[in-house]
């Protein structure tokens, strides 16, 4: 590091490929055989790089590049997670969509859409019942059912597609011809 | 699209061609020593400017007075000194040595306090008079530490910026405080308490919330 510090490119160019391979060992020890390891690795790189005027040669590498990796290790896990949270919240967004309702009167379109509801899994149905038919909310619905409340929207989130899919093609089915 | 590793050499073989000499970072005590001493300075051209005031009632003002000046200086000098160790990976992994200036400044607001309920026990608690001629002291003061701290701290690689900024802030706000205590000649703990401790708190709650909030959109947009 001292000698990449001076500009020494093959020396660099040495210990970024044996940094990338120890940063990829503290990852899996870490977090396991994940896909994204690489991208922990390439962020590391790249702190390494912007923050290698900060290494000291009288002081051993290992604590400072683990440092970085330790927290770029950190960030990327952060980032993961507000991403699957904002996921859910697409799906929330998504739950409290109104369900496909028939329009009042129209006799074929309820019967249809209850079929469909009817037609759905088990835990899907009981959901999307309890949310667009009994109108609960969905920390009511968790609770009678016993799931956490990313589960509930997840599964409303999934019965919804399956049930515009369904509906949508049934609806073609019964249009009246002109 | 290559594999996600061969995506990593082309990375190494980008930053081995921008790899061009660098200047080493000075030792982070170092670099606290140049920053305590541009404080001090403009400590002591703020104690000039508005006045020195040292005066002090008898035993009973001087003790607190005296302890509330250490205070100041310790946690000034402590917040500093951490916050450029944080700047500089591994150079301190113990999570809890970042805990010491705040419980330094925990301690100069306990002592506040006891003076406070002392005096309210004996009944001369003072008015909170508004006194925004010593915030104004402790923002000119304060202001050229802070900004020293922060350069400081970017020419460095702060692997926790929030923390860091935190505690640059604490060390710039305690110089400003120094310079309040010393040029003010109120020593009610209550003025002490709102217009010589609080703001060090209340500049370094905005300014660390202003770094986080930064850092939050700079993550967010990667």
């Amino acid at each position: 590091m001292a000698r990449a510090q001076g500009g020494d490119q093959p020396a660099y160019d040495e210990l970024l490929r044996l940094a990338a391979r120890d940063a990829r060992g503290f990852v899996a020890r870490r977090v396991g055989a994940v896909d994204w390891v690489e991208d922990v690795v390439q962020e590391a790189l790249i702190s390494v790089h912007k923050a290698r005027h900060t290494y000291d040669p009288a002081r051993p590498f290992g604590p400072w590049f683990y440092a970085i990796v330790h927290s770029r290790l950190i960030d990327v896990l952060r980032s993961k997670k507000r991403r699957g949270s904002r996921e859910v919240a697409d799906e929330a967004a998504l739950a409290a969509e109104p369900a496909p309702r028939p329009a009042a009167g129209d006799a074929d379109v309820r019967e249809t859409l209850a079929r469909a509801v009817a037609g759905l899994p088990r835990i899907q149905r009981e959901i999307v019942s309890l949310l667009k038919y009994e109108d609960l909310s969905v920390r009511d619905v968790a609770r009678r059912m016993g799931m956490s409340e990313a589960a509930v929207k997840a599964s409303a989130h999934r019965g919804y597609k399956l049930l515009r899919r369904t509906v949508g093609l049934t609806d073609v089915e019964h249009r009246p011809a002109d | 699209m290559g594999s996600p590793t061969s995506n990593t050499d082309q990375l190494i073989d980008r930053l081995v061609a921008d790899a061009s000499p660098v200047r080493r970072l000075v030792d982070p005590r170092r670099r606290a020593a140049l920053w305590a001493a541009i404080a001090l300075v403009c400590v002591g051209l703020g104690v000039t400017f508005f006045g020195a005031r040292l005066a002090v009632a008898g035993p009973a003002t001087l003790i607190p007075f005296l302890v509330r000046l250490g205070l100041l200086a310790a946690t000034m000098w402590l917040s500093v000194v951490t916050a450029f160790r944080l700047a500089v990976p591994g150079e301190d992994q113990r999570a809890w040595t970042r805990w010491w200036p705040l419980l330094l400044l925990g301690a100069l607001i306990a002592v506040v306090a006891a003076e406070l309920v002392l005096v309210w026990i004996v009944g001369e608690t003072g008015s909170p008079l508004r006194a925004w001629t010593c915030v104004r002291k402790l923002t000119v003061v304060g202001a050229v530490p802070a900004v020293a701290a922060m350069v400081l701290i970017r020419r460095a690689a702060p692997l926790d910026p929030v923390w860091t900024a935190l505690l640059g802030l604490v060390a710039a706000g305690a110089a400003g405080a120094l310079t309040s205590e010393l040029a003010c000649p109120i020593r009610m703990p209550m003025h002490v308490m709102l217009w010589h401790v609080l703001p060090i708190v209340a500049y370094a709650a905005i300014g660390t919330a202003a770094v986080w909030l930064v850092v939050r959109i700079r993550r967010a947009g990667r």
